[in-house]
């Protein structure tokens, strides 16, 4: 379901349109795409509005929406550390790579709410994507590789819990 | 001397006066062929130069197809038999053979879907192909190019502009006919089956798999020795570490080099009264045929070791015994994932995948025996 929303920010009115699928918003503004994720209420980084739905991944690396900047165009997350829980990981939740390959994208942050079966990572082996999923709900404590990066099966990717 | 017989006598002199009706339909399949090959991307390595190929010898009187012309000296890389086995030398180059050595049971697999082959022959023969001719058209179900060639060119090189073309679309289009053949044959449950990992095998393990493998190969089946020596050549290569350098030129410089000879020389078989047959069309379907019954054996065999496993073993992997390396391998991560998100079977079914090359050249092998 798709939905328009009109605000006016320093005088000038933007309309942007907005998606919900699951725990993800995907915002569009003037043809370029901006995936974030929905935090729960006590993971939002202090700061932050409270009243505020919408947590961005990470807040800080969100682009303005003015000038329509080229970073982060697509779904492809910026990796940058965040303000996010990061700090109350713990061993359990290491998701290990599916087998040898190159990471290709990363698509959630640290502090991104994720479901069970959620993508997210995308491995290429055998010139094939193929899509990671999350092994279960919970938030993103670490992503511990890089686009680019090869990887050897069980070498862990990322820490949900 | 008018002008106008001089017009005349020039332009029976062109090859317009010499196009015939056949020519014209075999410009329109070269067309396809390069268009299959840019605007859907099958095989466009193969499909490019055989599409163009079938125009060069389409245009009459350029003498090109002609002995000493230049087709016909391009063409000695098939008649000769030369051109195939250098393919293969790359093909080993470009191999991994780890998922098979890791998984040694997995070499059965390989062999089950070579099934395709020998029922496909006997579907031949009983439309009434002749032997060499019903073997060339089994090898198809191989889902080998290079060892198709080889096998029709040794056999019945009348016919391998249809059988190369056939293999080829049918290599491409393995994501479109091999799914609907393994949902047929296994459960959800089965296609859930997560396997173990593929384990690392040591270097010695690599180095001396392919100089026993051509050594018990060529053995036992002495007519595969091109395809099973040149493709362990290229094996070794990549697994000696000490020479990069030809591991890369067979796997790049080399392939790629004859590639461009062999599509253009197999093109230049796609001459009108060859291919405008029903023949090309009896082919065609029983190379699809051949496909299928080779994807099903392939499956079949692995929900006997689903059995044999008490579960550990995903049926589908027997589909990757064809040896279209590694699109039938993908095939099977994309069901398996499909039927279970956290299913990665790439790896476990790369296993009977590299297996099915070294399967497709024992059988053109065999047939080539049977048929000498």
């Amino acid at each position: 379901m798709k939905r328009k929303v009109r605000f006016e920010l320093e005088g000038k009115i933007y309309e942007i349109g907005v998606e919900r699928t699951g725990n993800r918003l995907t915002l569009t503004h003037e043809g370029k795409r901006y995936v974030v994720s929905l935090l729960p209420e006590e993971a939002a980084p202090k700061g932050s509005p409270p009243q505020s739905p919408a947590q961005t991944r990470p807040a800080a690396a969100m682009p303005p929406l003015y000038p329509p900047v080229a970073s982060t165009p697509s779904s492809s997350a910026p990796t940058a550390p965040a303000s996010a829980p990061t700090a109350a990981i713990n061993s359990t939740g290491a998701l290990p790579a599916p087998m040898t390959g190159v990471v290709k994208e990363i698509k959630v942050g640290p502090g991104h709410t994720v479901e069970e079966g959620q993508v997210v990572l995308i491995m290429e082996a055998m010139k094939m994507d193929i899509d990671v999923p999350s092994p279960l709900a919970g938030i993103v404590a670490e992503v511990s590789v890089k686009p680019g990066d090869t990887v050897n099966a069980k070498q862990q990717l990322m820490v949900i819990h | 001397m008018s002008i106008l017989r001089i017009i005349a006598d020039f332009f029976t002199s062109t090859g317009f006066a010499a196009l015939s009706l056949g020519n014209i339909g075999m410009l329109a399949v070269g067309g396809l062929l390069i268009y299959l090959g840019i605007a859907r991307k099958y095989e466009p390595l193969l499909l490019i130069p055989i599409g163009f190929g079938a125009i060069l010898v389409n245009l009459p009187l350029s003498g090109i197809q002609e002995e000493g012309g230049l087709i016909w000296y391009i063409y000695f890389g098939i008649r000769s038999g030369i051109f195939p086995p250098l393919i293969f030398l790359g093909v080993g180059a470009m191999t991994d053979f780890g998922p098979l050595l890791s998984k040694p049971q997995t070499f059965l697999l390989g062999a089950a879907a070579q099934f395709g082959i020998f029922s496909t022959l006997l579907g031949a023969k009983a439309l009434g192909f002749d032997f060499a001719e019903a073997a060339s058209i089994a090898i198809i179900g191989g889902a080998d190019g290079p060892t198709a060639i080889y096998l029709t060119s040794r056999l019945a090189d009348h016919l391998l502009g249809p059988i190369a073309v056939a293999a080829y679309s049918y290599m491409a289009l393995v994501p479109i006919i091999q799914p609907p053949v393994i949902r047929a044959l296994t459960t959800k449950k089965e296609r859930m089956v997560v396997m173990s990992e593929v384990k690392p095998v040591s270097r010695r393990v690599r180095i001396l798999f392919p100089i026993l493998t051509t050594i018990a190969t060529a053995l036992l089946v002495p007519a595969a020795t091109p395809l099973i020596g040149m493709l362990m050549l290229g094996n070794l290569f990549r697994e000696a570490g000490v020479v990069d350098r030809l591991s890369k030129t067979a796997q790049n410089e080399l392939i790629n080099i004859v590639t461009i000879f062999l599509g253009v020389a197999v093109g230049s078989k796609m001459s009108a009264e060859e291919f405008l047959t029903l023949k090309t069309i009896m082919i065609i379907g029983l190379g699809l045929a051949a496909f299928m019954v080779g994807t099903a054996a392939g499956t079949l065999l692995g929900k006997l070791m689903y059995v044999i496993s008490k579960g550990k073993v995903n049926p589908m992997i027997g589909a990757a015994g064809v040896s279209a390396v590694p699109m039938a391998a993908r095939v099977v991560q994309k069901v398996g994932q499909k039927a279970n998100p956290g299913n990665f079977l790439l790896m476990n079914a790369m296993g009977p995948n590299v297996a099915g090359v070294i399967g497709s050249a024992i059988a053109a092998g065999v047939l080539l025996a049977l048929a000498g």
